[in-house]
């Protein structure tokens, strides 16, 4: 029994938390159904799609105001390859992810060579979002500002990536590609090329002087959260049936990209999970209160805008108090303490 | 100091210099002989065409000249990517559109109540909100004019609904006798219109750029507050209450879009996201003319006012955003500190 | 004397100047392998400058650098580096958001990619440098000296054939003093050759096998410690050289 403690003990504390919670997101299906399923769906979504960029922005310190250009590659890619070529949906997937991937890495290039830093770096991956969005919106072969639909068949396959409503087949396809980028963020920060993209973050004139190519590293992280993002693209679009330049390239898309995992706490394993977790249901519960309010809240009926208002000022409340956002502000704390009482029993 | 590609030498600095100026008026020009059919057109028998959109492309400039430079005063003093520019320009337009609609004001005499209301909406947005933030992070700060911005356009949502508005003027066209000449508007020449209300706005825009001007140069809170941008600490060491100065920065900045507000509220149709689209093209002019650079923004807004309505009769079957951000992009890539580089006000 | 052997190190004829100031003019330093080389100066001589150009953090506007017989002249930082060259900023960079063991073990990483050696190798080397007590703790809080040392520890855990050590004792305690120039005894002793930066005149006389003088961004003299402290242009350039050479 002891020599299976020990391993336990040895193992990463990040994979254990990753074992457990893949075992209950696993199981909740059975539990929910119906439209809860579907808030499930939107959350492990959006986990994934915030741990992918927290991949870029929280780790390698590079923070993309445009990552909604990566999602819509990944699900145009799709959506074209599926509509006018009857590619399945996975394969299209892994093209619009190689597409992204490159797409990140040839803008990230400019970026990085030409020493965009700070307000600049931001600006222009909105700016490169912004431009696709434009050029899709008027590009015939993605049916510009119509867009596109998912051939609907009739039955649940798993090749077509399609179920009926109300199967579970969507929460396994997204529990699926959340666990598989959890699983690589936590392999990729315990391995040698995720302690230099965080060195590169802290001080990247040091981390040069200690051998590491800053450039390789961070087209890195760029290439592997673009690629990633791409991957909640696809399901988007399969999902939803549908996409078009706004909902594929939207700043909207971009925000909610990133807000979970600012709330949830940035550069931090657990965070983006969190903030999901948080964000998506008070989503749902607003647009709730909105549609069907109670007696007297009446004056809310139909305001659209309320929960995006909640939202906003949220942010605000999480960036002026808790700039670590919910996870990294506990996490802080807890090392804090452990620290110091590891030192004291080091002197002592 | 380079740790990686471009050269520090003074040889090395030239000649990426030239690549980086060759690549991009080689794209310039690859873009350009795409469209060629259209611009010969445009040139040629489509001349008038061409020349009414530098017109429109000038008067709607002046405007983003006045957004442009609240915004770049903002970023100059107080670092502080102001993401709420839009959305307080959509304030300012409810506010102008509500003394309107419901208490009879010309649509021009708003900007009395627009710039000072904004000019207190600034403050107290820095003095509770910001302030507490100075020191911290680009990105946070950004973060956080973001979750203004966010909520601030939904609160209009929410108060006004969807529905858009105008503001129409009564003296839409008309003529007026001044000093003995027959002056009539809308106004045309050489083939080209220019309405009362762009006009205006452009008028207007441009003395009030003029008067942040000279409030930069000439006056001691101007001076105060160049320093402030230029060196906070150093500032605060001669004496200057640099907490205030940034207060009054910020506000500065919010009147501009408090003023463009009112000028554009008789052309523009006002709905809780019109100020999305100033908020976007300010940002490009202020990368444009250089962060923090007051002139180069202004300039800057002129060119790319004219550069979308071109854009927008060339690349006739696109957005006419899309050639203020292939500008845009193009410029980052020529010259990353922006046209007129860190040079000030 | 080792003039049969070429040296380690060799910088050429190297200039820099920037915006039309000439930090360093037509400047030669020989750095014999296995030895201690100093380089002194007052403050905005040009050291830091050229342990830049050295290191690949700039490129000199002429001349070159050679290192272990090859041109490096020009090299990114990364790439000065993995050839073996191993450096500390007099302006203290450690990676806050990790703890000193980490810290080190991205420095380690050079020599291998597998995570359990490079960690056993950067916690030996983290003991060895005197931060044992402090290797959970996040180098963003350490104290100055602490940080010193890291500097240190994530240089040697390249295994460098050449240190360039900025200050190292900058900020160190009298007393503790001591135990560093220790240190880089042990260090010697193992075969690395170093070319230090150097105020604390002490241990510039106790260290050195060799002394570069700069001044105004050229070489002023170079050589022995004796002949230096006894060359009547280097005592004009310090009035009171030997004053601070007694107080050390």
């Amino acid at each position: 029994m002891t020599r299976v403690a020990e391993l336990w003990r040895r193992i990463d504390r990040n994979v254990k938390i990753l074992v457990v919670v893949a075992v209950v997101l696993a199981v909740v299906p059975f539990v929910l159904s119906g439209s809860s399923l579907d808030i499930g769906v939107r959350i492990l979504l959006f986990a994934m799609l915030a741990s992918a960029w927290n991949l870029m922005a929280g780790y390698a310190g590079l923070f993309s105001f445009g990552h909604a250009a990566y999602f819509g590659i990944g699900a145009y890619a799709t959506a074209v390859l599926q509509v006018d070529y009857g590619w399945s949906p996975w394969l299209g997937m892994l093209v619009g992810m190689a597409l992204a991937g490159v797409f990140a890495i040839v803008s990230g290039y400019l970026s990085f060579r030409y020493r965009l830093r700070g307000a600049y770096f931001v600006l222009t991956t909105f700016a490169f979002a912004e431009m696709l969005r434009l050029i899709f919106l008027h590009w015939d072969f993605v049916n510009g500002a119509i867009g596109l639909r998912v051939p609907l068949i009739r039955e649940s396959s798993w090749f077509d990536m399609q179920f009926p409503p109300g199967s579970r087949g969507y929460y396994y396809v997204v529990l699926a590609m959340l666990l598989a980028v959890l699983v690589i963020v936590v392999l990729l920060m315990r391995s040698r090329s995720g302690y230099y993209i965080v060195a590169i973050r802290d001080n990247e004139e040091a981390a040069a002087a200690v051998g590491v190519n800053p450039m390789r590293y961070k087209l890195y992280a760029v290439g592997l959260s673009g690629a990633l993002t791409a991957m909640g693209g696809t399901f988007y679009f399969q999902y939803i049936f549908f996409i078009d330049p706004a909902l594929a390239f939207g700043p909207a898309v971009s925000i909610q990209i990133l807000l979970p995992a600012i709330i949830g706490g940035m550069g931090t394993m657990w965070g983006p999970l969190i903030g999901a977790f948080l964000l998506v249901p008070l989503g749902e519960l607003t647009s709730g209160l909105i549609r069907t309010p109670p007696e007297f809240l009446s004056f809310l009926s139909g305001r659209a805008g309320l929960d995006l208002m909640i939202f906003g000022a949220l942010l605000v409340a999480i960036i002026m108090f808790l700039p670590k956002g919910v996870y990294g502000s506990i996490s802080d704390r807890v090392t804090a303490r452990r620290q110091r009482r590891q030192h004291e029993e080091a002197v002592t | 100091m380079a740790t990686s590609g471009a050269g520090v030498t003074q040889a090395g600095v030239r000649r990426d210099a030239v690549v980086r100026w060759v690549v991009t008026f080689s794209v310039a020009g690859i873009i350009l002989l795409i469209n060629g059919d259209r611009i010969a057109e445009l040139l040629g028998p489509g001349r008038s065409v061409l020349l009414q959109a530098l017109v429109t492309g000038l008067l709607i400039g002046g405007v983003y000249s006045l957004v442009s430079m609240g915004l770049t005063l903002i970023f100059g003093v107080l670092h502080v990517i102001n993401f709420a520019h839009g959305a307080l320009m959509t304030v300012g337009m409810y506010l102008a559109f509500s003394l309107v609609a419901n208490l009879g004001f010309d649509p021009y005499a708003t900007i009395f109540v627009t710039v000072g209301l904004l000019l207190l909406i600034g403050a107290a947005v820095q003095k509770l909100l910001i302030n507490r933030l100075m020191d911290e992070s680009l990105e946070k700060k950004l973060l956080l004019t973001l979750g203004l911005s966010i909520f601030i356009e939904n609160l209009l949502l929410v108060v006004f609904s969807p529905t858009p508005r105008a503001v129409q003027l009564t003296y839409d066209s008309g003529s007026v006798s001044l000093f003995g000449l027959d002056i009539s508007w809308p106004f045309r020449a050489f083939g080209t219109v220019a309405t009362l209300p762009r006009s205006l706005a452009f008028v207007g825009a441009l003395v009030l750029a003029g008067l942040l001007f000279l409030l930069l140069r000439r006056t001691k809170l101007g001076t105060a507050i160049r320093a402030v941008a230029d060196n906070p600490r150093g500032a605060a060491l001669v004496g200057i209450n640099v907490p205030q100065i940034y207060m009054l920065a910020f506000a500065l900045g919010t009147a501009c879009v408090g003023a463009a507000a009112t000028l554009v509220l008789p052309f523009l149709s006002l709905e809780p996201t019109t100020g999305d689209a100033f908020n976007i093209i300010a940002f490009i002019v202020v990368v444009l003319g250089g962060m923090g650079n007051v002139i180069g923004a202004l300039l800057a807004g002129l060119l790319i006012g004219v550069t979308q309505q071109v854009g927008g009769v060339v690349f006739s079957g696109q957005s006419n955003l899309l050639a203020v951000f292939i500008l845009f992009v193009l410029a980052l890539y020529l010259r990353p500190e922006g046209l007129l580089g860190k040079a000030k006000a | 004397m080792n003039e049969q052997r070429s040296p380690l190190l060799s910088v050429e004829s190297v200039s820099k100047s920037f915006d039309g100031l000439q930090a360093l003019t037509d400047v030669n330093v020989v750095v014999p392998q296995g030895e201690i080389t100093a380089v002194i100066g007052p403050n905005g001589a040009g050291k830091t400058t050229l342990f830049n150009v050295i290191a690949g953090s700039l490129r000199p506007d002429t001349g070159r650098v050679m290192f272990d017989g090859g041109d490096i002249t020009g090299w990114p930082a990364h790439r000065v580096a993995r050839a073996g060259i191993g450096r500390t900023f007099q302006l203290m960079k450690p990676f806050a958001s990790m703890t000193v063991n980490e810290n080190v073990l991205v420095a380690a990483f050079e020599r291998t990619g597998r995570r359990a050696e490079a960690s056993a190798k950067a916690a030996e080397i983290v003991e060895r440098v005197g931060l044992g007590t402090w290797s959970g703790q996040l180098a963003g809080e350490l104290p100055t000296a602490g940080q010193k040392h890291l500097e240190l520890a994530r240089a040697l855990a390249l295994e460098p054939k050449l240190l360039l050590l900025d200050e190292v004792l900058a900020g160190i305690l009298p007393t503790e003093r001591q135990l560093v120039i220790d240190l880089l005894r042990e260090i010697k002793a193992a075969g690395v050759t170093m070319l230090l930066v150097e105020h604390v005149m002490a241990a510039v006389m106790a260290l050195s096998d060799e002394i570069v003088v700069l001044h105004h961004g050229a070489v002023l003299a170079a050589g022995t410690p004796e002949q230096v402290t006894c060359d009547d242009r280097v005592i004009e350039a310090y009035l009171g050289e030997e004053q601070l050479i007694a107080e050390g």
